[in-house]
């Protein structure tokens, strides 16, 4: 019963503050609500036994990328005159939504008959499911070497923003 | 108890909103954003299947695509610093120089 | 103690094999090192240090040789020993796979060491010949890569490496025959020498298809045992087709025509290709599929018939060249119809010792051309030699001792030889063929008496001045003097016969009926036609004077004209080759091909600019687009896969 609870509170807010994402005019509101949603979805993670991703989304999602986005947002310092002129933005995102809202159903219709018996909770797991520890081992043991190419992708990551910000705009 | 429709249900969501907001807007911030919340969408599911499946190998993914979501900010923010500099505008409908 | 003996045995087998594979990569090796270093020194005038080159591109093929020698030693010591190594699998597949492997029996062991030991005295005597030429280095990276390709034709177990051997060598020709490529002649001498091998290569290849399709073995093991299976026609086929390869390289009537012409290469490469090894590969190939031609006595016969013809035919267009190096041209095209007498009559191993004592006296006989040519300054013409027997004494020795091989005085190389394939055709009764190679043997004594005269006897009447040849030209002259003097007491006639007992467990044992006195008989008569011949030559050009007046007359025009084999194949086949392809060139190609795709480019052109609308540069556009296209895939999906999602 608990777990319902919680579960709503956290989809409701998490929805809730993505539709805020995408209807404000000023991007750093709009940035502050998107780290509503991903600590909520955070949560989500947390109530299906992702101990470490839970850790993880918050740390560098909400914590990191976000922050990177919000500090970027206030260096360039845009007025509001200054940002893209657009009238009736809740209308337009209301019909956007309208529009593809059939692709939605037949979506969740879907996923509905695929899945009508999984409606209840899931089955019981071991306790370290999810946790740091087994995570860990299944990324070193079986994954290591996609681990490794994301080392790799990072590193590229890192060297081409080098060279974007060196360049002479 | 919340099963795996319903966190299929909310993740559906969160990538429709995502994707409105990715289409509607000119911001070229928000747009970013609604990238980063459709990712998460994707996320949500993953682990919900992971769960689901009881096999943790979903969460490797979705580890994986942090990952990728931290580089592509790095450098999709360069970028956007850089066309900000040079085009004093955040509009995208105003970047439409590469046509055919 | 025997068995302990044997174990020895075995384990040096076992030990040293991977020398096998050895002689095969040295010359390729040596090819790979002197291209690299040719090319390093592109840019400059020079080009690489001759010294280095020239020391190089003997040491790999001197080493091959020693190796060759040292595994043919340990094959003659232990009679039964045939040498097996693979390199490395090549192609695996689930129906057949083929591996660089590599076999030495008597056949191919006594080839090898032949060819190099030949190769490597022709690489000192080149040392000398190609000195000061822009392309010293260039001509060493192609002799290695030919001996190479050589070794791989010789010494590979299956037909698939025989093959690339074969193309192998093939390519070295061209290469080398057009050495000189800035005259317009002499490349096209090599382009004719390629287009002509390239059509017995189809038959050859065709020949390999059908062989596999009917047996599922490329190695020579395997298609032994399989081939008992085929009926006549296959093996008739298999046959004829391997056969049209043969004739392409080793230059038989009705693919002769290119192997005179080649000659527009240097000298020395004459005498390693177009004389000692790699036109003798047609009689290896027949020799090495023996098994298949004694199942096939009708392409036998016809190989006889080719053989004679081109012996005959080849001997008395010699009779009318003036060029030196024709001459020797036409007579290793008249040897080779000799030795394809003999491998046609069933006598294989009589055909391998003429292939092995015609390389010594032959390539003696290039080498010495070679010499004179270079001592008179790039002079080829007989009529402007002449008494260089006090000038050129060394040569001028080789030269009557290879003179009196090929003619077939006894106790030198080619007369055992030559009678051996003699004896052969008599045996099996073929009395018109043996009259043929009669009346060859004759007509070669003739000609090369004549050359001889020409060359040594008489005064000089050439112009330019006579230089004395360098030690490293005498070197090998003086070696392969010796082998073509001495190479002839391997195949004694009669029970003597090494060479023949040698070969009878590659190529099979062929033992001659006729009585000893018959043999004699024989013997006789050959050794009267080669002294006419020689009585004759004598007699005419001893005290020859200029000036020379071409013979005239039907018979001598016919002969000048090369019975019109030329004229032949360029009013029948080039001509009209020509014409289609002109017609080809303008209607087909121009007219329609390029119409068409001129057409179709419009197409695309009106496609793009109308398509092109779409890409407008707007990014929010584009995202539509793709949320579009993300539609109709899970559209699709659903439609096929849960059609349910639609039923409300």
């Amino acid at each position: 019963m608990e777990t319902s609870i919680y579960f709503f509170i956290l989809a409701t807010l998490a929805v809730v503050s993505g539709l805020i994402t995408i209807t404000r005019s000023h991007p750093l509101s709009a940035t502050l609500s998107l780290v509503v949603t991903l600590i909520a979805v955070a949560g989500l993670y947390a109530l299906l036994s992702a101990d470490f991703l839970f850790v993880i989304q918050i740390l560098v999602y909400a914590g990191a990328i976000l922050a990177l986005m919000v500090f970027v947002i206030m260096l360039l310092n845009v007025s509001p005159q200054e940002m893209p002129p657009e009238p009736g933005i809740k209308t337009r995102v209301a019909l956007t939504l309208l529009f593809l809202s059939p692709f939605f159903f037949l979506v969740e219709r879907a996923i509905m008959l695929q899945y009508r018996s999984q409606s209840t909770d899931f089955l019981p797991i071991s306790t370290d499911f999810g946790t740091i520890q087994a995570v860990g081992q299944l990324l070193y043991r079986d994954y290591y070497f996609s681990f490794e190419i994301i080392s790799v992708l990072l590193l590229v990551a890192l060297v081409g923003v080098v060279a974007l910000a060196k360049r002479r705009a | 108890m919340p099963g795996l429709i319903h966190y299929l249900t909310v993740s559906a969501l969160l990538f429709f909103i995502g994707m409105a907001g990715f289409i509607a807007r000119k911001n070229i911030f928000i747009m970013f954003l609604s990238v980063e919340l459709m990712l998460n969408a994707i996320n949500l599911s993953f682990i919900a299947f992971s769960r689901h499946l009881n096999q943790l190998d979903g969460h490797i993914f979705v580890f994986f695509v942090i990952a990728i979501a931290a580089s592509e900010a790095a450098i999709s923010l360069a970028l956007v610093i850089l066309l900000y500099k040079n085009r004093q505008t955040l509009n995208v409908d105003d970047f439409n120089e590469m046509k055919g | 103690m025997h068995t302990e003996h044997a174990t020895t045995t075995l384990a040096i087998s076992l030990q040293s094999n991977w020398l096998l594979s050895m002689v095969v990569l040295l010359p390729f090796l040596g090819a790979l090192l002197l291209g690299l270093l040719t090319l390093s020194q592109v840019k400059n005038e020079q080009g690489p240090s001759e010294k280095l080159v020239g020391l190089l591109g003997t040491a790999f093929p001197a080493l091959a040789a020693i190796l060759a020698l040292f595994l043919f030693a340990q094959q003659l010591s232990q009679g039964e020993l045939v040498w097996h190594h693979t390199l490395a699998s090549w192609l695996e597949t689930s129906r057949f796979s083929i591996d660089f492997a590599f076999m030495m029996d008597h056949l191919s062991g006594l080839m090898a060491v032949m060819i190099t030991f030949i190769g490597t005295l022709i690489h000192i005597f080149s040392i000398a010949y190609m000195h000061g030429d822009r392309g010293f280095a260039r001509y060493f990276t192609y002799l290695n890569l030919f001996l190479g390709s050589m070794l791989l034709l010789i010494l590979s177990d299956n037909l698939v490496g025989l093959f690339m051997g074969w193309e192998g060598v093939g390519v070295c020709s061209f290469l080398l025959i057009g050495f000189w490529f800035d005259d317009p002649a002499k490349a096209g001498a090599g382009t004719k020498a390629f287009v002509v091998n390239r059509i017995g290569d189809f038959g050859f290849i065709l020949g390999i298809i059908f062989l596999f399709w009917n047996t599922q073995h490329f190695d020579y093991t395997g298609i032994q045992s399989a081939i008992q299976n085929l009926s006549p026609t296959q093996i008739n086929t298999i046959a004829f087709l391997l056969l049209v390869g043969a004739l392409g390289k080793s230059a038989q009537i009705p693919l002769h025509v290119w192997l005179p012409d080649a000659m527009a290469g240097p000298t020395p490469v004459s005498a390693l290709i177009h004389a000692a090894t790699m036109v003798t590969a047609g009689v290896y190939l027949i020799a090495r599929m023996h098994f298949l031609y004694e199942l096939s006595p009708s392409v036998s016969m016809l190989i006889v018939l080719i053989g004679s013809l081109t012996a005959f035919v080849a001997a008395t267009i010699a009779l009318v060249q003036t060029d030196i190096k024709k001459v020797l041209a036409y007579s290793t095209v008249s040897q080779l119809g000799y030795m394809f007498m003999g491998v046609g009559a069933g006598a294989y191993a009589a055909g391998i010792f003429h292939v092995f004592t015609h390389a010594f006296f032959k390539a003696a006989l290039f080498l010495g051309a070679g010499a004179v040519i270079h001592c008179l300054h790039h002079e080829q013409s007989l009529l402007k030699m002449g008494g260089l027997r006090k000038k050129m004494p060394v040569t001028h020795a080789v030269m009557l001792i290879s003179c009196l091989a090929i003619a077939g005085i006894p106790p030198l190389a080619g007369f055992f030889s030559k009678d051996e394939i003699l004896l052969a055709l008599w045996d099996k009764g073929l009395f018109v063929f043996w009259t043929l190679g009669l009346l060859t043997a004759g007509l070669t004594a003739f000609y090369m008496f004549r050359l001889y005269y020409l060359t040594f006897a008489g005064d000089y009447r050439g112009e330019s001045e006579v230089s004395t040849e360098p030690f490293l030209m005498k070197l090998p002259l003086g070696l392969l003097a010796i082998g073509a003097a001495l190479a002839g007491l391997l195949g004694l006639p009669g029970s003597y016969n090494w060479i023949s007992g040698w070969l009878a467990p590659a190529v099979g044992a062929h033992h001659p009926t006729a009585s000893p006195t018959v043999m004699g008989g024989l013997m006789l008569i050959s050794v009267a036609f080669a002294g006419v011949g020689i009585g004759i030559a004598r007699s005419r050009y001893k005290n020859f004077a200029l000036p020379y007046t071409a013979p005239t007359g039907p018979l001598a025009n016919m002969l000048q004209n090369k019975y019109g084999f030329d004229l032949l194949y360029e009013n029948v086949i080039v001509e009209p080759l020509r014409k289609l392809g002109r017609f080809g060139w303008t209607i087909a190609d121009r007219l329609l091909i390029d119409g068409a795709i001129t057409a179709g480019t419009w197409v695309y052109r009106v496609l793009g600019l109308s398509l092109k609308q779409l890409q407008f540069g707007n990014l929010r556009a584009y995202a539509h687009y793709l949320i579009f296209g993300v539609f109709m895939l899970a559209y699709l999906y659903f439609m096929r896969h849960m059609p349910e999602v639609f039923r409300l």
